[in-house]
């Protein structure tokens, strides 16, 4: 058992070697990376920016908003996204046959195959908003505190992770995967902002069907001591917690279906 | 001439094969038009108007940037980089026909499939619900239509040109996350230009981009004169005859590489 | 016919003392495949209404084979090797009818299964890793859990077996096709499979390569002992290695046995196309029958048993000037045709 965990962790070493090996090519997917979750960010404090407040939340709270969603994605991102955006291909040129002839767990192998350094630039932008944030908000951290928020990021970082298998597992099925991913990303940039300024029906969806509210909205509520949207409850901070337990079973579930799938229907 | 309206014709029929998904791209627009509706009303409460903007313009403009996006969304960048590492492009050149041409034509009918199921039903809603409007001078709405005709051209050679990075950049997918940040910060297709800060504004005002989303909406919504919306289609066309010449200074660049890898 | 017991029999015949190491038994692959009609109205329709059609790549396989057996599993393209490979190697599951691996199903102990086999496929490198030859060679000991000892002696005899030397440190994307190819089967071997798979391993390859790439399966075969099933629809690789031949065609089974019993129903008339400069008259000889006469381009058609090939030719080209000509091989479809 502890001879498996050591071979993961060897080849997520040979894996994050080979990816910083060419440092110009490195440098460049970082550069690019930044330049596309830059461009949202700037585009929501022009938003901010000229019309001072979104719902009850001021530009820095905003920000806050912002650092948790762009924190927790790059965390999901670093060991999902390979996984995850690789496997249509993978489907149809049969590449996923490899992963099903070794003497491994492929969910685990493919998780150390495809984990990237390339999310050093997100959680970097992602801790700079926070930490603007903070200190204009003059936020104080106790103890308590800071375990909530370890606690909370840990919860919101795997419903980011369900989020890449619910996306991206329906191509064992859909030939053309665009629409789902499409619609679920759509949903998910709800919680771009706060979703407080939503009517009752969207901050449903957002809270109990598609919970993308407990990314960073209801974490976010925590430490801003806010109490805004609809369906508000003391408990939902730390509810992100089980929430995203939940969802990360469930997209593992979901996952290995869609692998059972692979194996009766070949490709 | 027929070849590349086969060409369109595929890339229509590439995407209507795929049933679940068709279904899945009407609903999917219309959650992104709730969402992005929904955000301007909130933006907007308490207040009639910012920078000259009022809510009913933003709606036009949001519908709007969702047309235009429909039309100009491509994979024309990551299909052409993905050709040249993976070799395929050396193919490609010895067929008989214009590789741009063809890559054009092929978009422009995925393009008019994405806008059946996605805009189109976004129009009708906007028409029943939103109180979407035409512009009251026709002249306008002329003037709009053939801006937006330079918008998807505009946008198909700067993909097409940022597709050809790949030759000395190697990999796919950078140029696609490049060019969708640029129509987001300088294009206006999120935020219009007139909420800009003035930084932000003076680099956009140097680039092509602006005059994809921003410019032609201005059009319609009459937020110029005449004069000066034809003077954007001069514009329009002003870039789009320089982004020809410099794609064709880079393509020349680019066939020395093919020739000394030979494949 | 009873395949299984002829199977079975069979593998006595070539000396399986054991019991088989490998059996198949009634197995059945059934896809579904949706009906695509064309024209726009059609394709208007299946928005709303969608038909499938069933397709049977694979049915009522059976064999069984024993240890150190190489065997040739051929088809036409689309007659369901791959299909059936990808079932013995755990890949996929089966429709119907069972697939026993010394003692174990494929499918369903995957990680210990995968242990005991190696697998090549011919169109596809698993090398996807951008590492030079010798430290994938290290990647695979761990995954593998290779002992030191067995790891280097494996990577010297494949090494030299493989003659790979020359680009052992080359990072594995420079490689060419052949090269990757030898890498592929290196490494399926690292970790001395009892069963090596091997997917239309020549596939893709040119003359001097494939003839290479057949001593080696043949060497692996005869120096490790292990048990090597090779598919393709090349009737060479067959001749040159395998003892025993299975064919099938649209997922059924045709033959089963003897590469000697094999022949027999290759046919025997062989042709040569001939392309003549000047417009020529052939005359009729005892040797052969002119089966197409047009006025440059002239098919005979000789008895392979009664006249040798080099002889025709030889008749041909002294009479007459020749300028280009062509010998039908026979092809996998012929044969096929013969059996049934």
């Amino acid at each position: 058992m502890l001879d498996y965990i050591k071979l993961y962790l060897d080849f997520s070493k040979i894996k994050l070697k080979t990816q910083i090996e060419s440092r110009l090519s490195f440098f460049i997917l970082i550069i690019c990376k930044i330049v596309g979750f830059g461009a949202t960010g700037i585009m929501l404090w022009v938003m901010v920016d000229k019309f001072d407040f979104i719902g009850e939340w001021n530009p820095y709270e905003i920000l806050l908003l912002f650092s948790f969603n762009m924190i927790t994605y790059a965390i999901a991102g670093c060991f999902f996204y390979d996984f995850f955006v690789q496997l249509p291909k993978r489907i149809r040129t049969g590449e996923l046959d490899e992963v099903l002839i070794k003497p491994l767990n492929p969910t685990t192998y493919l998780i150390c195959r495809g984990v990237s350094a390339g999310y050093l630039g997100n959680v970097t932008v992602g801790l700079i908003a926070f930490f603007i944030s903070v200190a204009n908000l003059h936020i104080i951290f106790s103890l308590k505190d800071i375990l909530m928020l370890i606690l909370l990021i840990f919860g919101s970082s795997l419903i980011q992770c369900s989020v890449f298998s619910f996306s991206y597992t329906p191509s064992f099925w859909l030939i053309s995967n665009n629409g789902v991913r499409n619609i679920i990303g759509d949903l998910k940039s709800f919680s771009d902002y706060p979703i407080a300024i939503y009517n009752k029906v969207i901050q449903f969806l957002l809270t109990f069907m598609f919970p993308f509210g407990f990314i960073s909205f209801y974490p976010s509520q925590y430490f801003l001591n806010k109490s805004d949207g609809a369906f508000f409850n003391t408990s939902f901070p730390i509810l992100t917690i089980l929430v995203g337990l939940t969802l990360a079973f469930a997209g593992y579930k979901f996952w290995i279906f869609g692998l059972s799938h692979y194996q009766s229907t070949g490709n | 001439m027929s070849k590349y309206l086969f060409f369109i014709k595929n890339g229509f029929k590439e995407n209507f094969i795929y049933r679940t998904n068709s279904y899945l791209m009407i609903l999917g627009s219309l959650v992104g038009l709730l969402i992005t509706v929904n955000i301007w009303q909130a933006l907007y409460i308490n207040k009639t108007s910012v920078s000259g903007i009022t809510l009913a313009d933003m709606i036009i403009t949001v519908i709007l940037n969702s047309i235009i996006l429909s039309f100009t969304n491509s994979n024309i960048a990551e299909d052409l980089a993905n050709r040249v590492t993976d070799g395929s492009i050396s193919t490609d050149l010895i067929k008989p026909f214009n590789l741009k041409w063809s890559m054009f034509s092929t978009q422009l009918g995925a393009n008019i499939f994405k806008f059946i199921f996605s805009s189109f039903p976004i129009l009708i809603i906007a028409i029943i619900f939103l109180d979407f409007r035409l512009p009251k001078d026709n002249r306008y709405m002329v003037v709009f239509i053939l801006s937006f005709c330079n918008s998807i051209l505009l946008s198909y050679i700067l993909n097409y040109i940022i597709g050809l990075w790949a030759f000395w950049l190697k990999k796919a997918s950078y140029p696609r996350w490049f060019l969708d940040a640029s129509f987001k910060l300088f294009g206006g297709s999120v935020v219009p230009l007139w909420f800009y800060p003035d930084a932000l504004y003076s680099i956009s005002y140097m680039l092509p981009f602006r005059f994809i989303f921003f410019e032609p909406i201005k059009i319609y919504l009459m937020k110029c004169d005449l004069n000066e919306a034809i003077h954007i289609l001069i514009m329009q066309l002003f870039w789009i005859l320089v982004l020809f010449a410099l794609e064709r200074i880079i393509w020349s660049r680019a066939q020395k590489i093919i020739t000394v890898f030979g494949g | 016919m009873d395949f299984w017991a002829e199977s079975l029999s069979k593998h006595w015949e070539l000396g399986g003392i054991t019991m088989p190491l490998i059996e198949v038994r009634d197995l059945c692959k059934t896809y579904e495949i949706q009906k695509r009609k064309d024209g726009f109205k059609n394709t208007l329709l299946s928005l709303f209404k969608r038909e499938y059609v069933k397709k049977e790549a694979v049915k009522d396989i059976s064999f069984t084979i024993g240890k150190g057996e190489l065997v040739g599993y051929i088809g036409a393209n689309g007659a369901g090797k791959s299909t059936t490979i990808k079932m013995l190697s755990g890949i996929l599951i089966p429709t119907s009818g069972s697939v026993i691996v010394n003692g174990m199903v494929p499918y369903k102990n995957r990680k210990e299964y995968s242990m005991k086999i190696g697998i090549v496929f011919g169109q596809r490198s698993q090398l996807n890793w951008d590492l030079p030859m010798e430290d994938t060679f290290q990647l695979y000991k761990r995954i593998y859990k290779i002992s030191d000892e067995m790891f280097k002696r494996n990577v010297a005899f494949y090494t030299e077996l493989l003659d790979m030397s020359d680009f052992i440190k080359t990072p594995i994307r420079q490689l060419s096709l052949g090269q990757k190819m030898k890498a592929n089967l290196a490494i399926a071997m690292l970790h001395e499979p009892e069963i090596l798979y091997l997917d239309e391993p020549t596939i893709g390859l040119d003359v001097i390569s494939k003839d290479r790439m057949r001593k080696f399966i043949k060497e692996i075969n005869k120096e490790k002992s292990t048990t090597v099933i090779l598919t393709t629809h090349d009737m060479n690789d067959i001749e040159e290695i395998c003892n025993r031949i299975i064919l099938i065609d649209k997922g059924k089974l045709l033959f089963d046995g003897e590469k000697e019993k094999f022949k027999q129903f290759k046919p025997v008339n062989t042709e040569v196309t001939f392309e003549f400069a000047t417009d020529v008259n052939l005359e009729k000889s005892e040797r052969y029958n002119i089966i197409r006469d047009h006025p440059l381009l002239k098919t005979i058609s000789f008895n392979k048993q009664q006249t040798r090939l080099v002889d025709v030719i030889t008749e041909i080209t002294q009479k007459y000037d020749v300028k280009d000509m062509s010998i039908k091989d026979n092809t996998i479809e012929e044969i096929v045709k013969a059996i049934q």
